[in-house]
């Protein structure tokens, strides 16, 4: 228990608009051990950005649109914090990474001086500690030339530049939580590559754990130690990343695995995508959200949602009726068919 | 098979733009050809004038130098009527499916766009027929004609923007990065999608992406771009089994393999530095600054793109010396 | 888990085909709908279209209303005080102020309305083409414009004045138009600068769309939104310049009334007869007010970025 530096209890918002209220996160629950990443996966809109931000105070219980749950952070629940005490907590105990650094930096200040302000927003220390701090934490990036890059403009640097920029904004307090919105897919292939590196690289030399967010199985693989799998406001599967991406049991996660092309392997007349799309959470369908897309779907599962059903693997279970002990005393335990599983 | 026919040809296409730090070469003297009914994947990072090239193609940019020929004309000999013609035989789906639709016009217009323009159909009961069958063909629900954009998901404004480019029956369609604003899971559909309906109507697909994991699924050839030049050209395996640049390599070894096991046992090859900036172009290989394998020659000399086997065309100095793949 | 059993015939398949697109459980909605719903939000706003309808609506019955007429004057009456017989009381020559008033409004609002709108119209085509076709036509547009607006206004509104004599309406109309238009093309042209490289423009020219086609049906609606509210705006300097330009005697000329008129001529005895003065002044001032709030709700409504 002592080691959850994260945990996120039954969560649930909802968004207000005239056509009606969308159910954007309907009862979520997980939770981040220390020096661990996690990453969470889904389509957009299946609530995966709006449970980071709950998680980070930005939508406090005040807004009206959490509607019950918690998020606790070293015990406390950051919900019921003051908006005052959430800005001593961002950008210091936990931060944050953005998909499109561009809109997020400041175009008319040196990248330097906005790394600098974060860390002088938390740190009552002189200006030329914050230099240094700001150099050191560049340096353990990689980036290149700091001391004159610094002294540069947003728009003078390429994307991916940029991208570290804002890790090393992130980083510079040394938070206790990072959490990455799509951290690379604004990124060309190469570069992508580079950030996915360097953050791997980051989790030996820094005591902070990530959590990042994302549609990409294949960004997933390359970093993280345990996974959800996020679909329409709900954790569908939990699994350490072994066996969610070896032997995944919920058939969303298969389709999200089959989706990404892969280079080991043969082309295929059709490519195995996921038909349709994910349900408008303005009216959540009845029984299992993925039934309309699920070509397993049966006819429970357009009646009542399924539970989390326990599987042997340690810590894993899925959302779907395959997993139901009755369907597998009956039917047997549903595996993946893919040629991967050797 | 007979030897297919040639739809497109360019021939030493230079497009360059004037900015304030001198001049930038998006597209430096590439031939190419594309044949009818053939998908043509167009691969390169950003910057690299791929979308450029497409551009050029839909004569959206004047080359500074070199032709475009279509169906064996130039299309910058076309007459006012021949240039009207040629909108309808070439077309284009873009990358950002939220800028590409008017954001003030039902979905049935934004379909019907071209087929008004050329005045194809007659009656308004054919005109409606006719975005049916569209909004059926590209998968979408038929009950939102007259929906507006923003109501829609990144994948369903996708397919109304390819709808809206089959509306004329093109024979080439220029994909700018159909997918890459896309979820990877709705980016296979929109691949299968696309490659149905070059089945049912034998276009030819110029595919425009970053992304080599993806095209394999659908090209037939592929071109590889760096800094306005073409590096290497070959069938679409051969890039993936047989490729002979660095460049292409660094570009397949990018792309990460969703599993864990088999990731973390990989050796891959990641590219130190950043695309250089297109504006005053280096002199030698375009690619020696950020190469691993460069030598003097390659600072020094352009290399030319040779054909090391049929079909497969490369521009490096040193692909002889290198490994294979 | 659960507590009744599963069945066999629970894990009956479903088949058929799935991932349909499934029809949209949303009510429909238009651009122009969603912007109304936004801008009822804004009370401010809200309540002043209200006032700019009375106001209207006064301006064309409000004459009607008691039997004076404008003009005609009545030396039994002059400057009395409001009262029941003249709402608004009596003016130096003994004319009722509440006819004059509401017939000096059908003036003010005309010249406002139509003072906006031409220039409008001129600097929309104008800007448009500028901005659309670029290059050479761009230059010399922009150049004429810089080089017209660096004279101040003042001097057209004379040298029109000269040439076809002061003090009718159409006059001032086309004094306001020739000096209006310049701000209009300017921004039209900016606006049109950024539309034309988006990609639903650019679809159009890739399906063959002709300029005009392009113009008329992707940039002129776009742009609407944009300039709908700097038009809501403009009216209010518009109606401040005609009575500024009727106060220094370029304006309307007695006995026609407009605000500006009632003002200048009822300035002179303000001390004595302070109503005859407010009341045009409040005129002027709510509208003016009115006109400013809607155009503000009017912004925020149309902002993609504040709606919901």
């Amino acid at each position: 228990m002592s080691d959850k530096i994260l945990e996120v209890r039954d969560l649930q918002v909802t968004f207000d608009m005239f056509q009606g209220s969308v159910q954007a996160v309907r009862g979520v629950s997980w939770y981040l051990n220390r020096k661990e990443t996690i990453g969470i996966v889904g389509e957009s809109g299946c609530g995966k950005s709006v449970t980071i931000k709950t998680a980070i105070g930005l939508n406090p219980k005040s807004s009206g649109s959490v509607k019950g749950g918690e998020v606790l952070f070293e015990g406390t629940d950051i919900l019921s914090l003051s908006e005052k005490e959430i800005r001593s907590i961002l950008g210091n105990r936990m931060s944050m990474i953005f998909q499109d650094p561009f809109t997020f930096l400041n175009p008319t200040m040196t990248v330097g001086r906005q790394i600098m302000e974060v860390y002088l927003q938390h740190h009552p220390v002189s200006h030329r500690e914050a230099r240094e701090k700001a150099l050191n934490i560049l340096r353990i990036i990689s980036f290149p030339n700091p001391e004159e890059n610094m002294k540069r403009y947003p728009h003078q640097l390429s994307g991916g530049m940029r991208q570290r920029i804002m890790i090393a904004m992130a980083l510079i307090c040394d938070p206790a939580v990072l959490f990455a919105d799509e951290p690379t897919t604004a990124l060309d292939v190469t570069i992508q590559a580079q950030i996915v590196d360097l953050m791997n690289s980051l989790k030996d030399k820094l005591d902070t754990s990530i959590v990042l967010i994302t549609h990409d199985m294949g960004v997933v693989a390359k970093m993280v130690d345990r996974v959800y799998v996020m679909y329409a406001g709900k954790i569908v599967e939990h699994g350490d990343a072994v066996t969610i991406f070896h032997h995944p049991r919920h058939p969303y996660t298969w389709g999200l695995l089959e989706s990404v092309p892969r280079l080991d392997e043969r082309t295929q007349e059709a490519l195995p995508s996921i038909p349709g799309m994910p349900p408008d959470l303005i009216a959540p369908p009845k029984g299992c959200p993925f039934a309309a897309r699920c070509r397993y779907a049966m006819s429970v599962c357009s009646r009542q949602e399924p539970e989390a059903y326990t599987l042997p693997e340690e810590g894993h279970w899925s959302a779907c009726y395959l997993c139901h002990p009755d369907y597998i005393r009956l039917h047997g335990e549903k595996e993946w068919r893919s040629d991967q599983d050797v | 098979m007979s030897e297919p026919r040639v739809l497109l040809e360019l021939k030493n296409v230079k497009t360059v733009f004037k900015v304030k730090q001198g001049i930038l070469t998006a597209v430096n003297g590439v031939d190419l050809v594309i044949h009818e009914g053939e998908t043509l994947g167009l691969v390169g990072e950003s910057g690299c004038g791929k979308s450029t090239l497409g551009k050029t193609i839909l004569r959206l940019y004047k080359p500074s130098q070199g032709q475009v020929f279509f169906e064996g004309r130039d299309i910058w000999s076309y007459s006012r009527r021949e240039r009207k013609e040629y909108t309808r035989k070439v077309q284009m789906i873009f990358q950002d499916p939220y800028a590409s639709l008017d954001p003030l016009s039902v979905i049935g217009d934004t379909v019907a766009e071209g087929m008004d323009i050329h005045r194809i159909t007659n009656s308004r009961q054919e005109r409606e027929k006719q975005i049916m069958s569209l909004l059926h063909d590209v998968g979408l629900n038929q009950s939102h004609v007259d929906r507006y954009p923003h109501e829609f998901s990144g994948g369903q404004r996708q397919r109304v923007g390819i709808a809206r480019a089959l509306s004329l029956s093109p024979k080439l369609i220029v994909c700018d990065e159909p997918i890459s604003a896309l979820d990877v899971s709705i980016q296979a559909q929109v691949v299968n999608l696309l490659k149905r309906l070059q089945k049912e109507n034998h276009m030819a697909y110029l595919f425009i992406t970053h992304d080599l994991s993806m095209v394999r699924q659908i090209a037939n050839r592929i071109a590889v771009m760096y800094l306005g030049s073409i590096v290497e050209i070959a069938d679409s395996e051969d890039i993936y089994l047989e490729n002979r640049h660095p460049y292409t390599r660094a570009l397949l070894s990018a792309i990460p393999i969703a599993d864990p096991v088999v990731e973390k046992s990989r050796q891959r090859m990641v590219l130190t530095g950043d695309v250089p900036s297109p504006v005053n172009l280096p002199s030698g290989c375009p690619f020696a600054g950020r190469c691993p394998h460069a030598a003097d020659l390659c600072r020094q000399s352009v290399p030319p793109l040779r054909e090391i086997s049929p079909g497969h065309f490369v521009a490096c100095h040193r692909s002889d010396e290198l490994p294979h793949a | 888990m659960s507590q009744t059993p599963l069945t066999e015939l629970d894990f009956e398949p479903i088949g058929g085909e799935i991932g349909l697109d499934p029809e949209s459980k949303r009510k429909k909605t238009t651009y122009w709908k969603d912007v109304w719903r936004n801008f009822k939000k804004n009370k401010a706003a809200f309540v002043s279209l209200f006032v700019i309808a009375l106001l209207i609506l006064l301006v064309l019955i409000g004459p009607g209303m008691n039997p004076f007429d404008y003009r005609t004057n009545d030396y039994s009456v002059i400057n009395f005080p409001p009262d029941s017989v003249h709402w608004f009381g009596t003016d130096t020559m003994g004319r009722d102020i509440w006819t004059r008033v509401w017939e000096g409004g059908r003036v003010s609002l005309l010249i406002a309305l139509l003072g906006t709108l031409f220039p409008e119209l001129i600097g929309m085509a104008i800007g448009g083409i500028s901005g659309y076709f670029g290059g050479k036509v761009d230059m010399v547009i922009m150049r004429m414009i810089d080089v017209l607006m660096g004279i101040p206004s003042l001097i057209y509104m004379i040298l029109l004045m000269l040439v076809f004599g002061s003090g009718n309406i159409v006059t001032l109309i086309i004094a306001i138009s020739i000096t209006g238009w310049m701000g209009a093309a300017r921004s039209t042209r900016g606006l049109v600068l950024q539309l034309k490289g988006r990609d639903f423009v650019v679809a159009s020219k890739t399906l063959g769309g002709s300029a005009g086609w392009i113009i008329l049906r992707r940039l002129i609606p776009n742009i609407l939104g944009y300039r709908v509210v700097s038009i809501t705006m403009s009216i209010p300097s518009v109606i401040f310049y005609e009575a500024f330009l009727s106060y220094i005697g370029l304006g309307v000329t007695p006995p026609v009334p407009s605000w500006g008129q009632l003002i200048k001529s009822a300035g002179e005895n303000f001390r004595y007869y302070p109503y005859q003065f407010i009341i045009p002044c409040m005129m002027v001032g709510i509208t003016m007010l009115s006109f400013n709030l809607v155009g503000d709700g009017l912004r925020d409504a149309l902002d993609p970025r504040l709606r919901t």
